[in-house]
């Protein structure tokens, strides 16, 4: 599949195999971001953070609640400015040229994030015209999704009538919609019953494969096992470890994930052995 | 993609039941409600033109009692005697109580009426047959000076003539709604976007939409303004639903409408403009400033705690705007000045069809910086970060 800018939308064109340069995808280098509050003063939720996801990977970022993962993918899509340091996504800078990086991405939230008073079609609609697409493009991709996640039984009823899993479903079609090279889902299964939960990883797996770039939050350990190639292991807005899943292992010295990850993050003797 | 954000805010308000009760159908029926109490309460003092006024049978009749029985104006109702018409005076179940002394001719001699201070329709009754009297008097006098040979002007050297001044347009009609009419207008132009508007943003944070939104190729600023465009839609509509309402009333041809406008509906069409022009800006500065607030608030409940303390303020200068006519400061040039006021104030000039150039202007010239601090206010907060992810 190749890609192409028509105006300020990246567009596939319907090539035989995805033609990125042999570069990340997503990047930042000693990026930080810091908030002031009244009552705690300065808050560093980022810290120097250097990390690099490339094209057909999924780069997990592995870590509690309040570990910073949510700030670093609002700072990789444009929705907060870093303090410091330079992260660029699709090779774009995420400060210099958000529109063309927002062009780039789809994230996906653990809220389903839909218009309850819309039709699932009517809010696949809305999404693809505001990322560019119109007339007979814009209904063919809205069918193409909606059959590919098989929305259509649905697709004419209220988003505020659905199931959870009809919800993410929908939610998903809606990030991939304007087909972007670069996905970022924010701990994406969180409160889904289990066959969901299938659905949203079969669909991060078959994005892979498609050659997309994936950077994936969580603190699921079996998620990360089963999908991510790589990972960063993130704590107090800093990146405490990354490697590959049996790389974080053996660094650690530990026998699993979930205790390399614990020990990465100084909390394994808090715990207990 | 203004356009785009515009159609999706208007879509979902028209299947939000709060919207279309608190922001369209409310204006409606509070509109109806007003109109028909009001033609209900003109209706009963029309009827209550020919006041009932008792009398206590004379023994003997008289000319002049028969004269009262004969007048229109008037229903005369004989009860037998003092006591009993005193007791149905007291009670409140007659207005005024006459009875002719004994020494009283067919039409000379003293009556005594007998009413109840405290209640105004008894002082109505008596001031209505005061003015019989003097009229009959009048006339006697008339018909002595004329049989005396003597000229009006020897008895009554000064006369009062009332020539009501000459309009260039004519006021719409139904003074009592004229009143309130303008009043009404401007609130529905605050209370048809308050009723959307905390779900406009803040709504959109606490359910985070506004992050899947802001991470478009859309920019902050065409999100702030198809929002703002479909609120100010909302307010105006809400607001021009109360004089549509009037209007659909006072050509219907109802006994409602015709006790209401007894000389029909006299709105002209550039009358009507000039409230629109006056309307517009005044709405944008309400649809900014409310947005504004939206988009400051963590969430709906926050918003809706700041909204009501700005209703408030919007409150009083409206309120303000009903009484002002009736003291001096309702002619003092600052009064356009003061927004929301001068507004009001210039709407119910319109409606009487009065209103200036000038006033109109500067009027609107003051809604309008108000409605472009309001926008500018609400796109900066949209561009801030730490305003549009807080929750």
């Amino acid at each position: 599949m190749r890609f192409e800018w028509v105006g300020t939308v990246l567009r596939p064109t319907g090539g035989e195999s995805l033609q990125w340069p042999d570069k990340p995808m997503v990047r930042t280098e000693s990026i930080s971001k810091s908030f002031h509050d009244a009552k705690r003063g300065t808050i560093e939720a980022v810290v120097d953070v250097s990390m690099e996801a490339r094209p057909g990977e999924i780069f997990g970022l592995l870590g509690v609640n309040g570990a910073g993962k949510t700030t670093l993918l609002r700072i990789l899509s444009t929705v907060l400015r870093p303090s410091k340091g330079v992260a660029e996504v699709a090779g774009f800078d995420v400060v210099r040229e958000p529109d063309r990086v927002r062009a780039s991405i789809g994230f996906m939230s653990t809220s389903t994030a839909l218009y309850g008073r819309l039709t699932a079609r009517e809010v696949l609609e809305y999404f693809g015209g505001l990322y560019g697409l119109k007339g007979q493009e814009l209904k063919s991709r809205v069918d193409t999704v909606i059959e590919q996640l098989n929305i259509g039984p649905f697709a004419n009823g209220l988003c505020d009538k659905f199931s959870t899993g009809q919800k993410q479903r929908v939610s998903i079609a809606r990030t991939i919609l304007h087909n972007p090279p670069v996905l970022f889902f924010d701990e994406p299964t969180s409160g889904l019953d289990v066959v969901t939960s299938q659905i949203v990883m079969n669909f991060i797996e078959q994005e892979r494969r498609d050659g997309k770039t994936v950077v994936f939050c969580t603190h699921i350990m079996s998620e990360v096992e089963r999908l991510c190639d790589r990972v960063a292991i993130i704590h107090d807005g800093r990146i405490r470890g990354t490697g590959t899943p049996s790389e974080l292992v053996a660094q650690s010295g530990e026998p699993t994930l979930e205790r390399a990850f614990l020990k990465f993050v100084g909390e394994l003797q808090e715990v207990g052995r | 993609m203004i356009g785009l954000v515009f159609r999706k805010e208007v879509r979902e308000f028209l299947r939000d039941k709060r919207v279309v009760s608190g922001a369209l159908v409310g204006p409606v029926v509070l509109m109806l409600v007003f109109v028909f109490t009001f033609a209900v309460i003109a209706q009963s003092l029309g009827k209550s033109k020919a006041p009932k006024i008792h009398v206590v049978a004379p023994a003997q009749s008289n000319a002049f009692l028969a004269a009262l029985e004969q007048n229109p104006e008037v229903q005369i109702i004989r009860v037998e005697n003092r006591e009993r018409g005193v007791e149905l005076v007291k009670k409140g179940q007659a207005r005024v109580l006459l009875e002719f002394t004994p020494e009283f001719t067919d039409a000379t001699g003293e009556i005594e009426a007998v009413y109840d201070p405290d209640e105004a329709l008894s002082t109505i009754a008596l001031r209505t047959f005061g003015a019989m009297v003097n009229a009959a008097n009048r006339a006697q006098l008339d018909q002595t000076l004329a049989q005396a040979g003597i000229a009006k002007e020897a008895v009554e050297p000064i006369r009062l003539k009332e020539v009501e001044v000459p309009k260039d347009q004519k006021a719409m009609g139904g003074s009592t709604l004229i009143g309130l009419l303008p009043y009404l207008i401007v609130i529905w132009a605050f209370y048809g976007g308050f009723s959307v508007v905390s779900d406009l943003v803040a709504g959109e944070k606490e359910r985070s939409t506004l992050e899947t939104l802001l991470i478009t190729p859309v920019s902050r600023t065409q999100v702030a303004m198809g929002k703002f465009l479909a609120l100010g839609c909302v307010c105006l509509i809400s607001s021009l639903s109360s004089l549509v309402t009037v209007l659909i009333i006072g050509v219907s041809g109802t006994s409602y409408a015709k006790a209401l406008f007894p000389e029909g509906i006299h709105l002209t069409p550039l009358a009507l403009l000039a409230i629109l022009a006056i309307l517009i800006p005044l709405v944008a500065f309400f649809a900014g400033l409310m947005l504004a607030i939206s988009a400051f608030a963590k969430n709906t409940r926050e918003a809706q705690t700041h909204l009501t303390l700005l209703s408030f303020v919007v409150l009083i200068p409206a309120i303000s705007s009903q009484f002002i006519g009736f003291t001096e400061a309702g002619r003092a040039w600052w009064i356009k000045l003061v927004p929301i006021l001068n507004s009001s104030d210039a709407i119910r000039s319109a409606l009487l069809g009065r209103l200036d150039a000038e006033s109109a202007l500067v009027t609107i010239g003051i809604s309008l910086v108000l409605g472009a601090i309001g926008v500018i206010t609400a796109i900066k907060l949209f561009e801030r970060e730490e305003v549009l992810v807080r929750i």
